[in-house]
């Protein structure tokens, strides 16, 4: 296991050079730098200006002398400063402080998903067929298919227009009532919407993986040796198939994690999330290189470590695999 | 029990909890802003439109703002302004997004302001300082001669840490306006000033450079400055002027920000929690969501009725339509804010009573451009017959619901008065029969498939433009109005970085029609794209945003007369003849002036939006809300 982990971790960085080499290619070959359109609102600004204004943020020089620039000040903790989203601020501190909203977000609605998803998806495979598991499967279909930004801006209709001044109603978004301290009611209610509309797909998609996988479970041999056996059915259920039946739920959730920190644009935009997932949008949109370079490497970091997570716990949990 | 009831009492626990933690939790504290009751008076069957001419420059002498008085503290209340885009600083040096603006004129009062109904008054100083009221003068003689704007600074105005504001800050910011390490976006006015001389604590004289001073700037470039950024002063023969020399004034807190470096300015607290002289002091942005603001009692000009702003943060036009039907928020403002589709919502919001939409026809102004060097273009027959074939009023009903205006020049009626002059121009009425006769005219017979056919090439033309959702609409309209007399209209949508970049195709001239929005400023020079020496080209840097390639010398002449005069008296019949040139030449056609959206409460006295480049914000120190 040691050995494993340690090429791991060795092709993890290789991995991540080269992924920040491409990704800083793509970057600079998409047209136009942040002063472009300047002229458009300044009609004065004369050319010779805006060669100045690129050249004091580095623009001057081709990309791969900036690649190494940028290379060599990461080493060192310097990630480069904003000049789009956030101008003059560091790139690291333009992440830190949406970072914690996306967890937050994406974190309650991983766990929702989950604690409504598996109890759901098991017990439409115990009671396959019957009408639960058609309304279930209807409703997962259906949630699978829904679009983000309809199904979002449609609850905001629902519960902060239609449901006004009832004690239903909920805010359009954002992440609190500007001005009021830490509420946590406030807080709660706030992330209502978004998470609801987040758990939707999730719950949809991974109650028909538990589904499926429990199915499997159940019709393997040992499951009716545990019968046999004389085990009491909750036994049989929960320790002989469910344990089972979690390992590629495992996986999917190894997958997941890197949501935690990447975000998810629509949502946060339509809800306007002080998230990562909109910060990025924005700093794709005013060619703001050095945060759209930010966030891809260290969202890359944490997709490769969480599929690294994921296939350690999958050894961990399923006892026939061995790493050497 | 079984294991697949307890899992569905599991389930139905949570059926049962999640929405009821949702009733549960304690209603929403009430908004603090009064909730008006709903309308009163009938619905209005029309928004009012404000027809308001657009912004004359003529500076207005005599001050009256809201008196001096010892200010009695608000009673507490609060106003939710909101706007698509957050700033990305709030360094009233750095950048230029519209969404810092609106901040901004909170938290500073700057000398001079250019108001609603388009004059430019004083704000933070006693008078514009104008050649007609003395207060700017020409000194000097011959190749010294210079101009010399002189302002005063009103007593009580201060920074919001009580230190006053004195000539020393405005001459502050001139040294670091002209910093080459400080990326100010657009110092195009200001660094024709030579130096600003302190004469006392409230007066400061500015003073623009010379003929010999210019010319020596374009020899060896200006403190730090280089020599090509003076480039169009080589040949310099009179004192360097600028049309709106009364507006190249400012200030900033010197006794904080001289103590740090101009490159590193942009990273400063001050960047991002400024002091400023304003009715509002910075208290608190939550990145991404909110800046709030707290009224400031000491405000020179009066201070403000209402205690809290804040301006909040609502990406999406569909979340913030929302957020009005909730009654969450009392004003958006025009930053990324509802476009003209969205105009029927915010009529039949209207109609409810408690908000008001302001449709305002603003400076910008839509227009095409034509590549005159595209070998059908180049025939001015083509031009004009493609101005007649485009049913430009119908454009403004369809498309802008009728909220706006055909423009016919660069320059929009009253911006300025004195220069839009309907007798200097040629217009082009929708007339599809003129449109054909002129084809024909020019040479071109129609096909077999109904397109123009002249010495076997069709007449197929592309015409590239943004992807915005009114720009499709507009193109698709058009090119129907084109098929109908035969040319082929070929549409290209490119994301707004594509069409403006260096390498785009208007600034490498390899467009056949272009469709964007100008900002048609307070002034009708608009030498950058009426001269044929700005036509971008590799022997020019791609300098210039003459993208038609218009040359014509009785043109290039006029333009150069009136950038450099300031007497309105010369400059009115130069600027008529260029008007007529222009559209008779027609390198350009006007389609309409943009529309400015905003929606503020029914009952948020003196909202006063403007239409130009001033944000609504202006003065928020006079907005009251009436219960």
């Amino acid at each position: 296991m040691g050995t494993f982990l340690l090429r791991r971790l060795i092709q993890t960085v290789v991995l991540l050079l080269i992924i920040s080499a491409f990704v800083f290619f793509l970057i600079n070959l998409a047209p136009g730098g942040p002063f472009d359109a300047l002229v458009f609102g300044s009609p004065r600004v004369s050319q010779a200006h805006l060669e100045r204004l690129n050249q004091l943020i580095g623009l001057d020089k081709p990309w791969y002398i900036r690649y190494f620039s940028w290379l060599r000040n990461v080493v060192v903790g310097d990630w480069g400063t904003s000049w789009g989203v956030a101008y003059g601020q560091p790139v690291l501190t333009v992440i830190a402080e949406r970072l914690p909203a996306t967890v937050l977000l994406m974190g309650t609605a991983l766990l929702l998903s989950l604690l409504i998803a598996l109890p759901i998806g098991i017990y439409s495979a115990l009671r396959q067929y019957s009408w639960v598991d058609y309304v279930v499967t209807a409703l997962s279909f259906f949630g699978i298919a829904m679009p983000t930004f309809w199904f979002g801006i449609m609850l905001i209709i629902i519960f902060a227009v239609v449901l006004k001044d009832t004690p239903f109603q909920l805010p359009t978004g954002g992440m609190m009532t500007p001005g009021m301290g830490f509420d946590l009611a406030d807080r709660v209610r706030h992330l209502i919407l978004p998470v609801a509309v987040l758990s939707l797909f999730n719950v949809a998609q991974w109650s028909r993986f538990m589904r499926s996988s429990m199915l499997e479970i159940l019709n393997q041999d040992y499951m009716r040796t545990a019968r046999a056996k004389g085990l009491r059915e909750q036994v049989v259920i929960l320790k002989h198939g469910l344990r089972n039946a979690l390992i590629p739920i495992i996986t999917i959730i190894g997958l997941e994690i890197p949501a935690l920190v990447s975000g998810a644009v629509v949502t946060e935009f339509i809800f306007s999330w002080p998230g990562m997932g909109q910060v990025f949008f924005q700093a794709v949109f005013a060619s703001d290189w050095p945060v759209v370079q930010g966030i891809v490497v260290i969202t890359a970091c944490v997709v490769i470590l969480s599929n690294l997570l994921a296939d350690i716990l999958y050894a961990v949990a399923d006892p026939r695999i061995r790493y050497s | 029990m079984r294991p697949s009831r307890v899992l569905l009492t599991f389930i139905a626990v949570l059926a049962l909890v999640l929405p009821s933690l949702a009733a549960c939790a304690p209603a929403p504290a009430p908004t603090p802003t009064p909730a008006p009751k709903a309308a009163e008076k009938p619905a209005e069957a029309k928004p009012a439109e404000q027809a308001k001419p657009a912004p004359t420059p003529t500076p207005v002498p005599a001050p009256s703002p809201t008196p001096t008085v010892a200010a009695k503290p608000a009673a507490p209340s609060r106003l939710v302004i909101v706007m698509g885009q957050q700033p990305d600083t709030l360094h009233p040096g750095i950048g230029s997004m519209m969404a810092k603006t609106e901040v901004e004129y909170a938290l500073f009062a700057w000398p001079v302001v250019f108001n609603d109904k388009g004059e430019y008054i004083p704000w933070g100083v006693e008078q514009v300082p104008t050649l007609d009221n003395g207060g700017a003068r020409f000194v000097g003689e011959g190749d010294d001669r210079h101009l010399e704007v002189t302002y005063k600074i009103k007593k009580g105005n201060k920074w919001h840490d009580g230190t006053p504001v004195t000539a020393k800050d405005m001459r502050y910011q001139w040294e670091l306006y002209l910093d080459p390490k400080f990326p100010i976006a657009d110092r195009s006015l200001i660094q024709k000033v030579y130096d600003v001389t302190v004469v006392d604590e409230q007066t400061a004289v500015y003073k623009f450079m010379s003929a010999r001073q210019a010319r020596e700037a374009a020899q060896k470039g200006f403190r730090g400055l280089d020599a090509k950024e003076y480039a169009d002063f080589k040949d310099q023969k009179d004192p360097v002027v600028d049309p709106l020399y009364w507006t190249v004034g400012g200030y900033l807190p010197s006794h904080i920000l001289s103590k740090i470096p101009a490159d590193q300015q942009e990273a400063s607290e001050f960047a991002r929690k400024p002091i400023g002289n304003g009715p509002y002091k910075f208290k608190e942005w939550v990145p991404d969501q909110s800046i709030t603001l707290e009224a400031n009692p000491d405000f020179f000009l009066g201070a403000p009725k209402i205690q809290t702003v804040v301006f909040r943060i609502i990406k999406d036009t569909n979340a913030q339509l929302a957020a009005l039907q909730a009654g969450e928020v009392d004003v958006v403002t025009q930053v990324q804010g509802p476009d003209l589709d969205k105009a029927p919502e915010l009529d039949r919001l209207a109609a409810q009573g408690t908000y008001k939409p302001y449709y305002i026809p603003g400076t910008p102004w839509e227009h095409i451009d034509f590549n005159l060097d595209n070998e059908h273009l180049k025939d001015v027959r083509v031009r004009k017959a493609i101005a007649h074939a485009i049913n430009r009023e119908q454009l403004v009903e369809k498309v802008l619901y009728g909220k706006s205006r055909v423009a016919h020049s660069w320059i929009m009626p009253g911006s300025p008065a004195w220069a839009y002059d309907e007798s200097c121009l040629v217009k082009y009425e929708y007339n599809p029969e003129k449109a054909k006769q002129l084809l024909a005219e020019a040479g071109y017979k129609p096909g077999p498939d109904g397109i123009l056919v002249k010495d076997g090439k069709k007449l197929t033309l592309k015409l590239s433009t943004t992807d915005a959702a009114l720009r499709k609409t507009t193109a698709q309209i058009i090119q129907q109005q084109l098929k109908q007399v035969g040319i082929d209209l070929q549409l290209e949508f490119l994301p707004g970085r594509g069409l403006f970049e260096t390498k785009g195709p208007l600034r490498q001239r390899t467009f056949e029609l272009g469709m964007y929005t100008w900002l048609s400023l307070p002034d009708p020079d608009r030498i950058d794209y009426m001269h044929s020496k700005n036509i971008p080209s590799p022997a020019n840097n791609f300098t210039g945003n003459n993208f038609p390639g218009w040359r014509n010398p009785k043109a290039d002449q006029l333009a150069v007369r009136g950038s450099q005069s300031l007497s309105e008296k010369e400059r009115k019949p130069i600027y008529c003849e260029l008007q007529r040139l222009w559209t008779d030449e027609l390198p350009v056609l006007p389609l309409f002036q943009r529309v400015v959206v905003t929606v503020a409460r029914a009952n948020l006295e003196n909202y006063r939006p403007t239409g130009s480049s001033t944000p609504e914000t202006w003065n928020i120190h006079e907005w009251v809300l009436r219960s």
